[in-house]
């Protein structure tokens, strides 16, 4: 199982429509809905892929596989990005 | 350095130099810094605390209202302040820090009345510096310093006093209708966050004091203050996707215009790091 955090220059705050992360090294900004913004908590909190998954399925209502698709679509963009680091 | 500040604000076509520090006065050559100033035809502000040293205070009186004016940052009891308000009387205009909910106003009016004291108050929110190592205001707290704030402008308003509010001041933390009765007072609030751009003594120029460490670099030769405001505006673009509170992605006044979203620094103050080991075992995650 895959872990992943935030990376060492991101730092972000919970908005009401999501989060917004922050990159400090340039100054852009990445505005995440949900539940894309329910994934990158679980990331932060240091939860691996599988047991991300597994709580997504039970809180956007998603069966296990769509509920993978987004994990790793999600995980896939914020890692090109530079947003995240593998743990 | 001091000379070359003074050619930005010509070239920039800012007609006042505003002193400030720290405290401005103390510095030993601040009569002299003063007479540059209006030499070259610009109106000087200093903002001070009142308790300046005998040869401030002589070249201070020695210039008309018009030319020189003095905020003095006050607070409620401060008998160290009356040799200047006695001395500089309408030069003065009063100034006031609010860094808790719990200040009372009143003696603002008191003071202006008692030394014939400009009839303005500014008020300001104390901001946390880029690091939050000083005293401020937190955002949670801004509701409950609107609604003193109301109180007291029916009072000033009375007593003929205008009010104005310094920068990070937002319209939801005022009780309804507030703003409405205040009328061109209120037009900067939620809009002012700006680069306002203050220049430091090592030469480097600022955003502000509370963004130094975000943003800053040397003050440029040749360039004008727009430019610099545009260049600060740009690098700090990211960051102004946040509000002081998390309400403000959702607010209306905001995605219409009439609110920025407060204090840059408050908002960045709400970043976040991810949570320590202990935070995580607090919350009941498997830390894997």
């Amino acid at each position: 199982m895959t872990e992943y955090q935030a990376a060492e220059h991101v730092r972000w705050a919970v908005e009401a429509g999501g989060v917004v992360l922050i990159d400090c090294a340039t100054g852009a900004a990445t505005t995440l809905g949900y539940p894309q913004a329910a994934i990158w908590d679980f990331l932060t909190r240091g939860e691996p892929e599988e047991q991300i998954c597994a709580k997504l399925c039970a809180i956007a209502s998603l069966d296990p596989a769509a509920a993978r698709a987004l994990v790793r679509e999600t995980v896939a963009a914020l890692r090109d990005a530079g947003l995240v680091t593998r743990g | 350095m001091f000379q070359k500040a003074l050619d930005f604000l010509e070239r920039s076509g800012i007609g006042e130099a505003r002193l400030l520090g720290g405290e401005p006065t103390l510095h030993p050559e601040f009569p002299r810094l003063v007479q540059l100033a209006l030499e070259r035809g610009l109106r000087v502000q200093v903002f001070s605390n009142g308790v300046m040293p005998e040869p401030a205070l002589r070249c201070l009186e020695s210039h008309p209202a018009e030319r020189v004016t003095v905020a003095i940052n006050t607070s409620p009891g401060d008998a160290g302040q009356n040799e200047a308000f006695a001395r500089l009387g309408n030069r003065v205009a009063l100034s006031f820090n609010i860094n808790t909910p719990a200040f009372k106003p009143a003696f603002l009016l008191r003071l202006i009345r008692r030394h014939g004291l400009s009839p303005r108050i500014r008020f300001g929110l104390a901001h946390p510096a880029a690091d939050a190592s000083n005293r401020f205001l937190h955002p949670l707290r801004y509701q409950a310093v609107g609604t003193r704030l109301a109180g007291f402008l029916e009072a000033a308003r009375a007593a003929g006093v205008e009010v104005s509010f310094d920068c990070g001041f937002v319209p939801c933390m005022f009780p309804p209708g507030i703003l409405d009765s205040l009328g061109p007072a209120a037009s900067g609030i939620g809009s002012c966050c700006s680069p306002i751009l203050d220049i430091l003594p090592d030469g480097c120029v600022v955003s502000c004091f509370p963004l130094a460490l975000l943003a800053r670099e040397p003050l440029p030769e040749g360039e004008n203050a727009q430019a610099l405001r545009g260049r600060f505006t740009a690098k700090l673009s990211g960051y102004r996707r946040l509000g002081v509170f998390r309400e403000c992605g959702a607010c209306e006044a905001r995605q219409s215009g009439p609110c920025n979203g407060g204090c840059l620094a408050a908002s960045i103050g709400r970043l976040r790091r991810g949570p320590t080991a202990r935070q995580i075992q607090r919350l009941g995650y498997q830390s894997v």
